[in-house]
């Protein structure tokens, strides 16, 4: 991409960021649930739903995938979606990450009406805005570890002679040896390969870390500790957001949003709020 | 590592494909090299034969056509003083050449041309039509005498070459029914002769006037003499032909309906159009033939590729759906796979440069009418490919027809296997376009999963 491109998709979004805030109007479904605790009162919303859906329609049947689900995400956040098989978390995830598009309702990350995106701001929505790890760690295998990372780096426009650094450092953050780095993804352990995909998920410095079942694929001694890494990012100011089974994810979460048949059963907040880390701070990507 | 590097190393990602696609992609690239250079080379030699086309027309005694008219040995068959006037007096004929040919098969002179450069050249094209409709002979290795009625210049060779005088002089006008010759050099060569020398033939003594050259080695086996002192020698009662030539080109065919008409059904007629509308037609098949080969060789090569970037692209999916997801444009996706694409069509195309070389030449000799001439099977033994259409109009029919079509690594040949990659590439980077633009991550990343 040019510079010149790259700074009028920047602009794009900036304008948008610049957009006041979606009304705190309550969402007419009874379904809607409104999160607000003391820690979040005073700070603007990260994510806000409102009435949010995606149908597919699948031999002639309409599936509601996610139907009218409302909530809102404050910054630092380290938010858990449970729920059964097929109940739509998968979906919401997707639709967080602008993978999917709405079929109704509205979805503002960072001030960005993330439904109305199309084309290259989408694109660059993905790039900047939010950063994923999915449950097969997803890749690119005849890469590198350090390739992958520097790979959405080069995708993001970010100078060719800053991407080497800055990805070591990030492989280094997330656990991976030095030794490793120019390892494929086929010579890795599978926990080794989701720190490559959650160093790649932070190559841009997202504001968004959205991960999709990030421990299915793990043992659970190797689970615990991709769930405390990406609990770490949390606190350090990424809102995080897990989709999972698993429950040990959903005891560490923050708060938690339990999904049924597309719809909100209930959102939980747990005692764990967030803290200050002691913990080495992630790198933020430096262009 | 930028796109395009990394779109070069995917080429490498299998190469047991890799090399499945290049070499079939490659032979098909070579097929069409070899097409599009023979097409080219039959278009030329068409182009050639129809540029000779002029007013001339030649008029032989009936089943005689062929240089030498119904047997190798000569025909008996002439045509009467009377009707050379009758074509003189014709409407819309401007001169009239009345000749003799005759195949020499005593011993008194030797033959220019060897065994060996019988065979080589193309002998096989001399069956039947060239040496008389039933004669089947192979060909004929004695000299070929021409009687003609005025000068060199009117001297209607067979072959069609145009003779050159080279040294010594043309006949005069006080050389009808003179004891004087014109040989090629190469026939005075072969026989120890130069200007002024005396020769036998028919057991008659002449002198040798003057010598030319032709430019083949068919033509210059040959001799000529004044039309009388021909007719003298072999005991002939007319020639063995006239041409004559019509006023214009649009009033060829008026003028040959007229001559066919007066001089009636003992008497063939046929135009210059004729013989070369005959000798054209089997050119006019081989590059039918030609295009054919050529356009299936362009389908195959597109399908193999379109196939195995088809291949390519949907097995590389989920690769497409995370780059996607990572904020990757369409753009950029479709340009690492078109990169992909270009190596692997430049890589094939290397391949149809060196395939190019070794099987350009095997490959064109499928085409090549004449290589089969040559070994004799065509010509030999009456129809042949020019049968009964020899007729002397043609300037290097023989010649012509005589040189195998020829295929090799030129410039043209490079540029046009580099056009066709490029535009194989071009053609198969819609595939990935394609697909990518339809291609929505979050279903990919699901099957992934899944």
């Amino acid at each position: 991409m040019s510079s010149t491109q790259q700074e009028e998709e920047e602009e794009l979004l900036k304008e948008q960021e610049e957009v006041p805030a979606p009304s705190k109007k309550e969402p007419s479904s009874s379904q809607s649930k409104q999160i607000t605790t003391a820690a979040q009162s005073t700070e603007k919303a990260l994510i806000v739903a409102e009435g949010l859906s995606k149908h597919f329609t699948m031999g002639g049947e309409v599936i509601k995938a996610v139907d009218k689900v409302s909530f809102k995400i404050a910054p630092r956040q380290f938010i858990a979606i449970t729920g059964p098989s097929g109940c739509g978390k998968t979906t919401l995830m997707y639709l967080l990450g602008c993978l999917e598009k709405p079929t109704a309702g509205k979805l503002t990350i960072a001030g960005i009406d993330v439904g109305s995106l199309r084309g290259h701001k989408e694109n660059e929505f993905r790039r900047r805005k939010v950063g994923f790890v999915f449950q097969s760690f997803n890749l690119i295998p005849n890469l590198s570890a350090l390739e992958n990372v520097m790979l959405a780096m080069e995708v993001a426009g970010t100078h060719r002679a800053n991407r080497e650094g800055h990805a070591r450092d990030l492989l280094l953050q997330v656990g991976l040896e030095e030794r490793r780095h120019h390892h494929r993804p086929g010579k890795l352990s599978g926990g080794q390969q989701q720190r490559v995909a959650i160093a790649r998920a932070l190559a841009n410095d997202p504001a968004v870390i959205l991960a999709d079942e990030p421990t299915g694929n793990l043992d659970s001694k190797t689970g615990r500790r991709i769930v405390e890494l990406l609990q770490q990012l949390a606190h350090q100011g990424r809102t995080v957001v897990v989709v999972s089974h698993d429950r040990s994810i959903a005891r560490l979460a923050d708060r938690r949003i339990e999904l049924e048949d597309g719809r909100i059963l209930a959102i939980k907040n747990n005692s764990n709020m967030a803290q200050p880390s002691t913990t080495a701070k992630i790198a933020t990507n430096k262009k | 590592m930028g796109t395009v590097k990394r779109g070069v190393l995917n080429v490498l990602r299998n190469p047991i494909r890799l090399v499945i696609v290049v070499l079939l992609v490659g032979l098909c690239l070579t097929f069409v090299a070899v097409m599009v250079a023979l097409n080219a080379s039959v278009q030329d030699r068409l182009t050639q034969l129809r540029g000779q086309v002029g007013t001339g027309i030649t008029i032989r005694p009936s089943g005689s056509f062929g240089p030498f008219g119904g047997s190798s040995s000569g025909s008996t068959a002439t045509l009467t003083d009377a009707q050379v006037a009758q074509v003189q007096n014709t409407p819309g004929i401007v001169n009239v050449y009345p000749s003799v040919i005759q195949a020499y098969t005593g011993t008194e002179v030797k033959s220019s041309i060897t065994q060996t450069q019988t065979a080589d050249s193309g002998g096989g094209g001399f069956g039947g039509g060239r040496f008389g409709g039933g004669g089947g002979r192979a060909f004929l290795s004695g000299p070929i005498v021409y009687g003609v009625s005025n000068g060199l210049s009117s001297a209607s060779f067979f072959t069609g070459e145009t003779p050159t005088l080279a040294s010594g002089r043309d006949f005069t006008a006080s050389d009808d029914n003179a004891n004087v010759a014109l040989m090629s050099e190469a026939m005075a060569s072969a026989n120890n002769l130069k200007i002024g020398s005396t020769f036998t033939l028919q057991s008659t003594p002449l002198q040798l006037v003057g010598l030319y050259t032709t430019g083949s080695s068919f033509s210059d086996n040959s001799i000529v003499l004044p039309l009388k002192t021909a007719e003298r020698l072999f005991n002939l009662s007319g020639v063995s032909s006239i041409t004559a030539n019509a006023t214009n080109i649009s009033d060829v065919d008026t003028v040959a309906s007229k001559l066919r008409s007066e001089l009636g059904s003992g008497v063939d007629v046929v135009t210059q159009e004729d013989l070369v509308n005959n000798a054209t037609s089997a050119l006019d098949g081989t590059q039918n033939s030609i295009k054919a080969a050529l356009i299936a060789s362009v389908a195959v090569a597109a399908l193999v590729i379109v196939f195995a970037v088809f291949l390519i692209v949907r097995e590389r999916s989920q690769e497409i759906g995370i780059l996607k997801a990572i904020g990757a444009s369409n753009l950029r996706v479709v340009s690492q796979f078109a990169t992909e694409i270009f190596t692997l069509s430049l890589i094939a195309a290397v391949i149809a440069g060196i395939l190019l070389v070794v099987l350009g030449q095997p490959i064109a000799s499928i085409f090549s009418i004449v290589s089969r001439g040559t070994s004799g099977g065509r010509g030999a033994g009456g129809g042949g490919f020019f049968a009964g259409g020899g007729g002397g109009f043609f300037a290097g029919g023989a010649g012509r027809f005589g040189n195998p079509l020829t295929t090799s690594l030129t410039p043209e040949s490079l540029l046009v296997l580099f056009l066709l990659g490029v535009a194989l590439a071009v053609l198969a980077s819609i595939v990935p376009a394609w697909f990518v633009a339809r291609l929505k991550p979050a279903r990919v990343l699901r099957q992934a999963v899944a």
